[in-house]
């Protein structure tokens, strides 16, 4: 297993829709587990392809927050939302791809989540709280979404200009 | 030359003190490269050899304008403190997300084995005294938020922690 770079905001690939996953190959598996490592180093709780570079519908996540309490890491293949709540939840987003930036986002309080696992086989599974926020995130990355284009224009602008500053400091060493 | 990863808040080695350097050898200068390049990654403006899981007490610091302007020091002591203060608005790597304004000494001179090995006295002064300082506290396992009140601190830790729910 190995650490993958991390795209940081902006980039193109951040844009894009990620492609449908048609097979599950030993790339990919691989890709899965550098995928887990990687969020688990940031840290962070959820990570999706696209941030990689990755243009496939990969996303992984582990919300569990209790030191105590077993990890659960997942992988989710071609995730959807196949049910929302009315009811809303606002959660200060934060993004491994926008270093140090924070806002707080609306979405669905619980989502249904159906996607495929490395075995091939169909799941579905309810989420809610920060599991529910976290999923959602993550499918809106394979979609070329990003937490800030919610927010207002001007707040986007000036988040983005901070990571464009941000990048040429990087890029200068 | 490798960007090491740091040690997350919690864990005893940011609360533990680091053993002196007995000498400056290979294996230094190599920890010394990589707290650099490690520390040009963020980027940030010092780093201690704790925040990286390594128990001695190396420490780097750049507040330069353009970078590449690392100075290197290997068991640093401040010798002399300037009555004057500064105040600054620090934070850690260790602690994603969070920062609070302590006020330090202005100036300071501070002894150092530099890259050479050689004892060294130098003055710095502003960020890059604060800078210093800051990174002589985590040598000593002491931490920003160590000079805050009790609350503040505990706020401050769980705000980082939140803050970690990043995906």
């Amino acid at each position: 297993m190995t650490l993958r770079p991390i795209l940081i905001h902006p980039d193109p690939r951040l844009k894009k829709c990620a492609e449908p996953v048609t097979q599950v190959t030993a790339e990919l598996r691989a890709a899965a587990d550098d995928m887990l490592k990687t969020m688990y180093d940031a840290p962070g709780i959820g990570l999706a392809g696209p941030q990689i570079g990755l243009m496939s519908r990969i996303i992984v996540m582990d919300c569990v927050k209790d030191k105590e309490a077993a990890p659960r890491p997942m992988v989710l293949l071609n995730p959807e939302v196949i049910w929302a709540s009315e009811e809303q939840n606002t959660y200060e987003e934060g993004c491994l791809s926008i270093p140090d930036q924070y806002a707080e986002v609306t979405r669905p309080a619980e989502v249904a989540v159906r996607w495929m696992d490395l075995d091939g086989a169909t799941r579905e599974e309810h989420f809610d709280g920060l599991w529910a926020t976290c999923v959602q995130h993550e499918i809106d990355h394979l979609n070329g979404r990003l937490f800030i284009d919610y927010l207002t224009p001007l707040k986007r602008q000036l988040i983005t200009r901070k990571m464009e500053k941000l990048k040429r400091e990087r890029a200068r060493l | 030359m490798t960007i090491r990863r740091f040690v997350p808040y919690g864990d005893r080695r940011l609360r533990s003190p680091a053993e002196p350097v007995a000498a400056v050898t290979e294996t230094i200068r190599m920890i010394w490269d990589d707290m650099v390049e490690t520390m040009d990654a963020m980027p940030g403006y010092g780093l201690a050899a704790p925040q990286i899981g390594i128990m001695l007490r190396l420490a780097v610091v750049d507040c330069s304008d353009r970078r590449g302007q690392a100075v290197r020091m290997a068991n640093p002591e401040v010798l002399h403190a300037s009555v004057q203060m500064r105040r600054h608005e620090e934070a850690s790597p260790n602690l994603p997300g969070v920062s609070a304004v302590i006020e330090r000494p202005r100036a300071v001179t501070v002894r150092f084995l530099n890259e050479a090995g050689m004892v060294e006295d130098r003055d710095f002064v502003g960020l890059w005294a604060t800078s210093v300082q800051h990174q002589i506290d985590h040598l000593d396992g002491r931490m920003f938020i160590d000079r805050l009140s009790p609350l503040r601190r505990k706020m401050l830790i769980a705000r980082s922690e939140k803050l970690s729910n990043r995906g």
